[in-house]
């Protein structure tokens, strides 16, 4: 059987408790082998030696290489074309030649792979580049980064470099900051690399290629919308929409367990989006414009973030269907937040006032961020009472310092919250001390 | 042998013939095309990519040029745009169609810019750097300026038409190279 991946940590736990274990006569020696056996940290430690030597020989394998291509570009006109050409090609076939022993020779050494792909990676900018430049080629930048990137997404797999993974999420970042086209959808490519790490029980390295992708391509669809789109006044609903839809994937594959923040970056991201966005809706002037811009045009791009818009809201149905029996009520607080998503959308059309969309809002965060507080206390969990008192607190500070507001309202509601605060927290004591002293009639 | 390998030595495969059919396509235009004379301004940018080059502004992209009858162009879109001679014999665009013109009629595949009142569009050339050493760069650009403000100005650049493409081949002052230029230039100073 594969061991199971854990931490290091984890392991010295495990070796610890069970060698106590052993010496209470609970298990034997054999049998403490036996489970130690069904735990490796070999993936784990692999991962940081790889990290480390891929920083080192990377870095340097990048400057050698570009003080090469320095060095040789002093003397560029004084060679003919002919020379220029293959010193070109050079650098391509070198990075060729390392990237080939390494996976055919020393396939276990990781940091060598780890440099091998991302030399190959710029080593195929770097020929283009050249080629471009002997021969006047005219900048196309588009073109350019789309080549490479087509020629660069194969090394991912083919290679296994985690290191180019996140020169490619850079990569498509930069081209949907150049163009409104959706050249977003390249992160679908790198989702079977996402899912064999996971196989492969590569837990680290999933976890933190899975925030690169989701603040990768959550950044680019953004970018992909400039201010000329019809639908850029409907953005930030539908990145509320996705932030919910990230936070139910994450829910529905990783399972409602707590996983710290880190693990679980489809929810963390998700919670952190909801949050944010949320905040920000409780301000005047956001909903006043959320109308389409019926004088731009239509481009591909707006419709299938529309589409994206569309399976948030039918996805999180979905979830909500199949989980409904597991939702607790704190996973409820941030999945409601699509119906202001929905509002904000349809909002214009059906004529809602602004005054009731913002009050909703407002209502929307002070109940959730209450009820993520209270089942932060419920369920013991630090981050999750943190997180709840966090936004509470931006809420507050927000409406304290919005001058929409009259001062006197202001005045009223705050006096009325802290009470209300007060109240609830003198009848919960109330309560637990009736709880225990039943208890204890009970016992007696 | 493993199908990751031979995957490998595909993908290595692709990554030459993409530079080599770069070299390739250049070299036809350079060899079959139609040489032209696009009268130019040179000015000096940088490139983090590419290093330095000279960025060319052309004559032929201040003239609005019009449509021919029948064809239907909007701004932003890709055309046909026919290359004649002027009187002095420097390259003008003629008139811009969206359909593929016959073989033996020069021709340039490029996008428009912006459209004018009259119906025309202005149009810029793709082929518009000329790469250059740090060095050279700043030269070319003073010379250039500086022969403008002094003498006739006749400034060019090389350019080779083959089937919608065009490649610069080399930079011209006075019907003279733009390196001998230089460093005659150099000498005589």
């Amino acid at each position: 059987m594969e061991p199971k991946q854990c931490t290091k940590n984890q392991k010295s736990w495990l070796e610890s408790e069970s060698g106590d274990w052993v010496k209470q006569g609970i298990i034997r020696a054999e049998q403490q082998a036996q489970i130690l056996n069904r735990y490796s940290t070999s993936h784990v430690d692999s991962f940081y030696s790889s990290w480390s030597s891929l920083m080192l020989i990377s870095l340097g394998a990048i400057l050698i290489g570009g003080g090469i291509i320095l060095l040789v570009a002093h003397n560029w006109e004084s060679f003919g074309k002919g020379t220029r050409t293959v010193l070109s090609i050079l650098p391509l076939i070198l990075a060729q030649a390392l990237a080939w022993y390494s996976v055919r020779y020393k396939p276990q050494l990781t940091g060598l792979r780890e440099a091998a792909g991302t030399l190959l990676f710029f080593a195929t900018a770097a020929s283009i580049a050249l080629i471009s430049q002997t021969y006047h080629i005219y900048g196309d930048l588009e073109r350019f980064l789309v080549t490479w990137l087509v020629l660069g997404i194969p090394i991912l797999y083919l290679i296994g470099s985690a290191g180019v993974l996140i020169l490619v999420c850079a990569l498509i970042l930069w081209l949907c900051g150049l163009e409104r086209e959706p050249y977003w959808l390249y992160y679908l490519l790198l989702a079977p690399y996402l899912y064999g790490l996971y196989k492969q029980q590569r837990y680290v390295l999933f976890q933190w290629a899975l925030w690169f992708v989701i603040i990768g391509s959550t950044f680019s669809i953004i970018y992909s919308v400039s201010w000329k789109s019809p639908i850029d006044d409907w953005m930030i609903y539908i990145l509320l929409a996705l932030s919910v839809l990230y936070y139910s994937l994450g829910k529905w594959l990783f399972g409602f367990k707590s996983h710290g923040f880190w693990g679980n970056p489809f929810s963390s991201a998700g919670a952190l989006g909801i949050a944010s966005i949320s905040l920000m809706l409780t301000w005047e002037g956001f909903y006043r414009y959320s109308h389409l811009d019926s004088e731009s045009k239509f481009v591909f791009n707006d419709y299938l973030i529309l589409l994206v818009f569309a399976i948030s809201v039918l996805a999180t149905i979905g979830f909500i269907i199949l989980k409904f029996k597991r939702l607790g009520i704190n996973q409820w607080a941030l999945i409601t937040s699509m119906l202001l998503a929905i509002l904000g959308v349809i909002g214009i059309p059906i004529k809602l006032p602004e005054l009731v969309y913002i009050t909703l809002t407002n209502l929307y965060v002070l109940i959730a961020s209450v009820v993520i507080m209270s089942q932060g206390i419920n369920q013991h969990r630090l981050m999750l009472l943190n997180a709840g008192l966090l936004w509470f607190s931006f809420l507050v500070l927000f409406r304290f310092f919005d001058s929409d507001i009259p001062f006197v309202l202001k005045g009223i509601v705050f006096i009325f919250i802290g009470s209300a605060f007060l109240g609830v927290n003198i009848w919960y004591n109330r309560k637990l001390k009736r709880d225990v002293s039943a208890q204890q009639e009970e016992a007696a | 042998m493993k199908p990751t390998l031979i995957l490998l030595v595909v993908l290595f495969a692709i990554q030459l013939a993409v530079p080599g059919y770069m070299i390739f396509e250049q070299n036809q235009i350079l060899a079959e095309g139609t040489a032209y004379k696009f009268k130019t301004r040179p000015i000096d940018p940088y490139d983090p990519f590419r290093g330095r080059y000279v960025t060319l502004s052309y004559a032929a992209d201040q003239e609005v040029v019009p449509v021919m009858e029948g064809a239907e162009i909007e701004s932003e879109d890709w055309v046909y745009a026919l290359v004649g001679v002027d009187d002095e014999g420097y390259a003008v665009l003629e008139v811009l169609t969206d359909v593929k013109p016959e073989d033996d009629q020069d021709y340039l595949y490029l996008e428009t810019f912006y459209r004018r009142y009259d119906g025309g569009y202005l149009v810029s050339l793709p082929f518009d750097r000329y790469f250059a050493s740090e060095e050279n760069a700043p030269k070319i650009e003073s010379a250039v300026w500086r022969r403008q403000r002094d003498e006739v100005e006749d400034v060019y650049a090389k350019v080779r038409v083959y089937k919608g493409k065009g490649t610069i081949e080399e930079l011209m002052i006075n019907d003279m190279p733009i390196k001998e230029y230089i460093e005659i230039q150099q000498e005589q100073l």
